[in-house]
């Protein structure tokens, strides 16, 4: 043995305990001098490859990766790994957990354990280590022979050999694009290639482009007549084009070679089940399940021909058992749901359909494609459905406008514009994500239900504080999300009673006395706490007394506004805090509408809806201090100009005045799309920091005298129509990217 | 950034395919042309070429498919194609606009000069004839929202004000319960008010310049009072832009009856020229500006001044004007230099069972007025023939350095100045420089065919006339050579 090669660990930060039972396992190799660990990387989602990273990366000569949805999920790591192998770097897949892309058919595809079958299934996983660790020993024994054994063939058919692999290793790596680019260098290198044809159509298979999967698969036939994993990939393919009887005819061949594929029989089950032909389906699925008895889907796939044969009993046992094998599919949850709710047995019924949907799964969706609607549902069955459970499949708001966005193929996939997705793609690509950036999460504001008495005006408060002066204590200034404006938040005219849990009420006599006449409306809460008490706790406080920034719970366009003085909000406002306002001005353009309305799935009519998860993800630009500085320096300028009486009148000897607040939130419009498409605005000349910076703007506070004179000037100057700032901003659309956002492409 | 070369094809009037080079430098262009001709097609093929990049689902957005304005008689796909070139010695870039080509035209060139040109037409004008003096004042309110300044963009909201003003009036007025809805359409209108009161304050000053070259000794004001919401009858109301002009050296007392159309005129070219001179320059510098006939509405004595505010304002613009009376074109031609100006003349030719544009623009004129009487065309003849016989005389009297009376105003001086001196003048060896035989025959034809007014009375004129008239000057121009 010579010198011990250098191994790289890539895992999800959520996996971090498969990784340290891993290297434990691994420490034998390393005591034999065999391995050397040299570098692991853990993956967060959003989070970017540093330079560092990737350069040890290049100096590995193994990457372990430890394959899970979690690790799946971080696209942007996986691409940026994806990009950042070569070749060389021999990788092995880990399995922990069962994934999507174990469905597909992939010929030579070198996993551990053995066969592929995850960790997380090995009846005793201590087992399933072992095997890890032994294939691993394998491989490192076998790389240096097998190198030999190349060499005997010829360089290009190492080449081919190497490009397949890698292509193997991008396709784990859900880099669709990436992978099928390799199998076609290996394919290029090889024309026999037959295994190379095979994967790359199962990667086509993947993107939905049935066409190529299935030319693809009948080449790996031509070149290898008995490729069972070609058969039923081409299958599939044929099956999703809805020609399911040369499907079953592929799943046919298929079987001949090996009768005893799990996956074929399953998949001609599927292709019957389609036809309608259900007896013949479940004949085959049970074939599935002789021959392997561990995949949920099969049970679920049964379970679905059972319910349409009319044999509930049985669907809902098969539905149970899949959700016993794999507890984290919605899918199984909603069938049985589905099935409970033919049966009238409510509770159960709303116990899964609620499951399926917090787990992501769109039931009302679902239902509408069976059923239409909860009506058509119950006339067809004569039966009426509780209130809940009608809710429940019921779309909350009816749209008012048609909805143009998520428009979807028969497959179920979006059709969007390729400019906008890439667009959407190289936003996401522009820095860190919000949720990152921020030291502290963002919330949304204290329930204050009732607020009818948790809530008082400015005569109520008063007479809580004659009456004992400790009420001040308590009594916080207090905002609803419908007060909300961009930029500024004006002084509120109501006042929360903070009676946060585990309060000395006591100590604050009036309040109690005030919430004692309405106690009778306080107790229909039926909390687990005092009476008099909200829900939140003292801590909440911190949060809200800190500096924040802060947007009502719906709305038209981004409305967040700076607050420094520590108000209090209710349940339909979203806080964020941080006292950087630069993010204020980047959180209200356009390019992060844009953004947000293109990843939410809260679009409803017109109006956009905080998801916390989503805004999350408002990718962070990366920019110097003076570049930040810039912005919130024009920031402060809005928030000053929105507490103008000229700006909020509606006299029209003032409409100038209002034209200045317009353009200085253009101009920051302006620096917010340079710093998303520095490069498309650079190409095309249009510069907007440097300009600016070049004006040395005064900061707001440190203008003396009448700061409006001061501002009035410093638009002026901005607005000559010779000025770059103004031309720039003029001719703004004329940059590809800015009409898509703008909504002129 | 200027365009060089132009090609038409199937587009509109235009059946065949079409060339125009304006040389490297990209000239101006001066368009002679009648009524069919297809000049009106060339402006809209610039505009509509222009504006291809832009939003396709705004108002403007329609006209930016080709198919709909594909020759009805022409069975091959159009197309337009722009040649442009930065200067003189640098590459030619063309684009294309056409069914089969949809993205060039999204260049960022091409979308900054459609958000700077300037583009009036005749049509645009035609409604200062229907406006009504409201007490002393004329209300210009649709003029200026629908038309003059309806392309204009808002620089905070990028929105057109025209666009502006649709979003205020597409809905119904809200019912007096739906507060949601009347506080959205008062938020509308107040912006809308806000634009329009800033737009106009930066206008006025601009409009005062320029109307102050027409000659007419005015001041101008157009006053807006703002849009207002009127809950109980349902209405926008004070849809009002005043036009108040004061003369400062007349009596003001009935002003409004000073304004004729022609002064109107006047007044709405000043205000949309104004509002294209207020735009931003654009960075690659294509900035172009068609005005289709619009000079038609001024008196003969104002249509000079537009051509000195285009050369004193506009200068960095490519401009295209075109006009169907001919006698304008004339003096137009004399008036614009030649190193800047391109000038061109279509005629249409009906013998076809379809009515083609015909574009001459090399041949001498003599030879052309005889092409056009072999086509039966003998307006177009006569026009040519009158062009040449001027040409013919003015150049000898330069060449010979005849006394040709004086005139403070070169530009005034008529034919007879020239012809005159010829008549009665005398070679060195003191015979004359004519024949009487040709000076007869030359008389006999200026009062009908040569005449600089025969194109009034044009029915009256026979083909053995004018060959007898073409006969004649080309003798005259045998004699003088």
């Amino acid at each position: 043995m010579s010198k011990p090669l250098k191994v790289f660990i890539t895992y999800s930060h959520k996996d971090t305990q498969a990784k340290d039972e891993l290297e434990t396992r691994l420490a034998v190799l390393q005591n034999e001098g065999m391995i050397d660990f040299w570098h692991d990387n853990e993956i967060t989602p959003g989070k970017k490859w540093r330079d560092a990273i990737s350069s040890s990366l290049a100096d590995s000569d193994l990457l372990l990766y430890l394959v899970s949805d979690n690790s799946l999920a971080s696209e942007n790591c996986n691409r940026e790994l994806a990009k950042a192998l070569t070749t060389e770097i021999r990788v092995i897949p880990i399995i922990l957990e069962n994934c999507n892309w174990l469905h597909h058919q992939l010929s030579s595809f070198q996993a551990l354990p053995d066969k592929g079958i995850p960790i997380s299934e090995w009846n005793n996983q201590s087992e399933g280590w072992q095997n890890v660790v032994d294939g691993i020993r394998k491989t490192i024994n076998t790389l240096p022979s097998q190198i030999d054994q190349y060499s005997k063939t010829s360089e290009q058919k190492l080449r081919a050999e190497s490009e397949f692999q890698h292509g193997n290793t991008l396709l784990i790596l859900e880099q669709l694009d990436m992978a099928i680019r390799a199998y076609s260098l290996s394919i290029e290198l090889d024309p026999n290639h037959a295994t190379a044809y095979n994967n790359r159509g199962a990667a086509y298979g993947i993107k939905g482009e049935y066409d190529k999967a299935i030319r693809d698969c009948a080449k790996a036939i031509e070149l290898k007549p008995d490729s069972v994993d070609a058969y039923n990939n081409r299958g599939a393919a044929y099956s999703n084009r809805g020609e399911h009887d040369k499907a079953i005819r592929d799943y046919n061949k298929a079987l001949e070679f090996e009768p005893d594929n799990a996956n074929a029989y399953q998949n001609r089950g599927n292709a019957f089940s389609r036809k309608h032909n259900y007896d013949l389906a479940i004949r085959d699925y049970n074939k599935a399940i002789h021959f392997n008895s561990n995949d949920a889907r099969t049970y679920n796939n049964r379970g679905v021909a059972y319910f349409y044969k009319g044999e509930v009993d049985r669907a809902l046992e098969d539905y149970t058992k899949a959700i016993e094998l794999n507890t984290k599919d919605p899918i199984a949850y909603y069938n049985r749901g589905e099935v409970w709710l033919h049966l009238r047995e409510w509770e159960k019924t709303k116990a899964d359909l609620i499951t399926a949907q917090k787990m992501g799964m769109d039931i009302i969706a679902s239902f509408r494609n069976e059923y239409k609607n909860v009506e058509a549902f119950e006339k067809r069955y004569s039966v009426k459905l509780p209130e809940d459970i009608a809710l429940l499949l019921t779309e909350r708001r009816r749209t008012r406008y048609p909805k143009t966005r998520r428009v979807l193929d028969t497959h179920g996939n979006p059709v969007e514009s390729p400019n906008v997705v890439n667009l959407r793609e190289q936003l996401r690509n522009t820095g860190i994500s919000l949720g990152e950036y921020l030291e502290v999460k963002p919330t949304i504001g204290i329930n204050t239900y009732p607020s009818k008495v948790f809530v008082v005006d400015r005569a109520t408060r008063g007479k809580l504080i004659a009456s004992h002066h400790s009420s001040v204590d308590i009594l916080k200034p207090f905002l609803q999300g419908r007060d909300l404006k961009r930029w500024h938040v004006d002084t509120p005219h109501q006042w929360l009673i903070f009676t946060y849990r585990g309060i000395a009420i006591d100590d604050y006599p009036a309040i109690l006395k005030y919430l004692k006449n309405h106690i009778e409306q306080l107790n229909k809460r039926r909390i687990r706490r005092e009476w008099y008490e909200l829900s939140a706790s003292v801590r909440v406080a911190e949060r809200f007394e800190q500096p924040k920034l802060v947007c009502p719970y719906t709305y038209n366009h981004q409305t967040f506004a700076v607050d420094a003085a520590g108000y209090y909000y209710g349940t339909t406002s979203y806080l964020i805090p941080t006292e950087k306002t630069w993010l204020c001005g980047l959180l209200n353009s356009r390019t992060v509408e844009w953004f947000y309305s293109q990843v939410s799935d809260q679009l409803t009519g017109a109006a956009l809806k905080v998801r916390s998860g989503y805004i999350q993800q408002i990718p962070i630009p990366d920019l110097t201090p003076t570049q930040k500085a810039l912005i919130a320096k024009i920031v402060d300028y809005l928030i000053y100009l929105q507490q103008q009486p000229t700006i909020n009148s509606k006299d029209l000897t003032h409409a100038r005045d209002r034209i200045m607040l317009g353009y200085f939130e253009r101009v920051i419009e302006g620096l917010v799309y340079e710093a998303y498409l520095t490069e498309e605005l650079h190409k095309s000349d249009k510069h907007f920091f440097q300009p600016l910076l070049e004006e040395q703007l005064p900061l707001c506070e440190e203008i003396e005298g009448d700061k409006m004179t001061v501002l009035r000037d410093i638009f002026e100057l901005l607005y000559e129509r010779t000025h770059p700032i103004r031309r720039n901003l003029y001719y703004l659309d004329s940059v590809k990217s800015v009409r898509i956002i703008e909504g002129k492409l | 950034m200027r365009i060089t070369d132009i090609e038409i094809k199937n587009f509109r009037a235009f059946p065949k395919n079409y060339e125009m080079n304006l040389s490297k430098s990209g000239k101006n262009l001066l368009v002679y042309g009648e009524n069919g001709s297809g000049k009106s097609s060339l402006y809209l093929a610039l505009k509509y070429f222009l504006e291809s990049s832009a939003d396709r689902d705004s108002e403007r957005g329609k006209n930016t498919e080709f198919e709909n304005h594909q020759n009805m008689f022409a069975e091959d796909p159009g197309h337009i194609k722009l040649s442009l070139r930065a200067d003189r010695w640098s590459k030619k870039d063309t684009y294309e606009w056409s069914q089969r080509v949809k993205g060039e035209t999204n260049d960022e060139l091409i979308t900054e000069a459609s958000k700077s040109k300037g583009f009036l037409d005749y049509k645009d004008l035609l409604q200062v004839h229907y406006l009504q003096p409201e007490g002393e004042a004329v209300n210009v309110f649709d003029l200026l929202v629908k038309t003059l300044l309806a392309n204009t963009v808002n620089p905070v909201t990028d929105q057109t004000l025209a666009d502006a003003w649709d979003d205020c009036i597409k809905d119904p007025y809200p019912r007096s319960n739906a507060t949601n809805k009347i506080a959205t359409l008062e938020q509308k209108v107040g912006e809308f008010n806000d634009e329009l009161v800033n737009r106009l304050d930066e206008l006025r000053p601009k409009v005062r310049d320029l109307l102050g070259k027409f000659g007419y000794k005015v001041d101008l004001d157009l006053d807006f009072q703002g849009v207002t919401c009127n809950h109980t009858n349902k209405t926008l109301d004070n849809q009002q832009i005043l036009l108040n002009v004061k003369f400062f050296d007349k009596d003001v007392s009935k002003q409004y009856l000073l304004l004729n159309e022609a002064k109107l005129s006047a007044i709405a070219i000043s205000i949309y020229l104004s509002s294209i001179l207020l735009l931003p320059d654009p960075k690659s510098g294509l900035r172009v500006l068609a005005l289709d006939d619009v000079l038609i509405g001024l008196d003969m004595s104002n249509r000079f001044p537009v051509l000195d505010i285009l050369e004193e304002y506009f200068r960095k613009y490519q401009i295209f004007l075109t006009t169907y009376d001919k006698a304008w074109y004339e003096a137009a031609k004399q008036r614009l230099s030649q190193k800047d100006w391109k000038y061109t003349e279509f005629y249409f030719n009906a013998t076809d069972e379809y009515e083609i544009p015909v574009c001459k623009e090399d041949a001498p004129y003599l030879k052309k007025a005889r092409e056009f009487l072999d086509e039966n065309d003998y307006k177009a003849s006569i026009i040519y023939l009158r062009t040449a016989f001027e040409g013919i005389i003015k150049k000898f009297c330069e060449k010979q350095k005849l006394s040709v009376r004086y005139c403070e105003n070169p530009k005034k001086l008529t034919t007879e100045d020239f012809w005159q001196p010829i008549k009665t003048g005398k070679k060195k060896d003191g015979s004359p420089f004519l024949q009487n035989s040709v000076i007869n025959k030359i008389e006999q034809y200026r009062t009908c065919v040569l005449n600089p007014l025969s194109h009034a009375i044009i029915v009256n004129v026979y083909r053995g006339e004018i060959e007898e008239a073409i006969k004649a000057v080309e003798e005259l121009k045998a004699a003088l050579a």
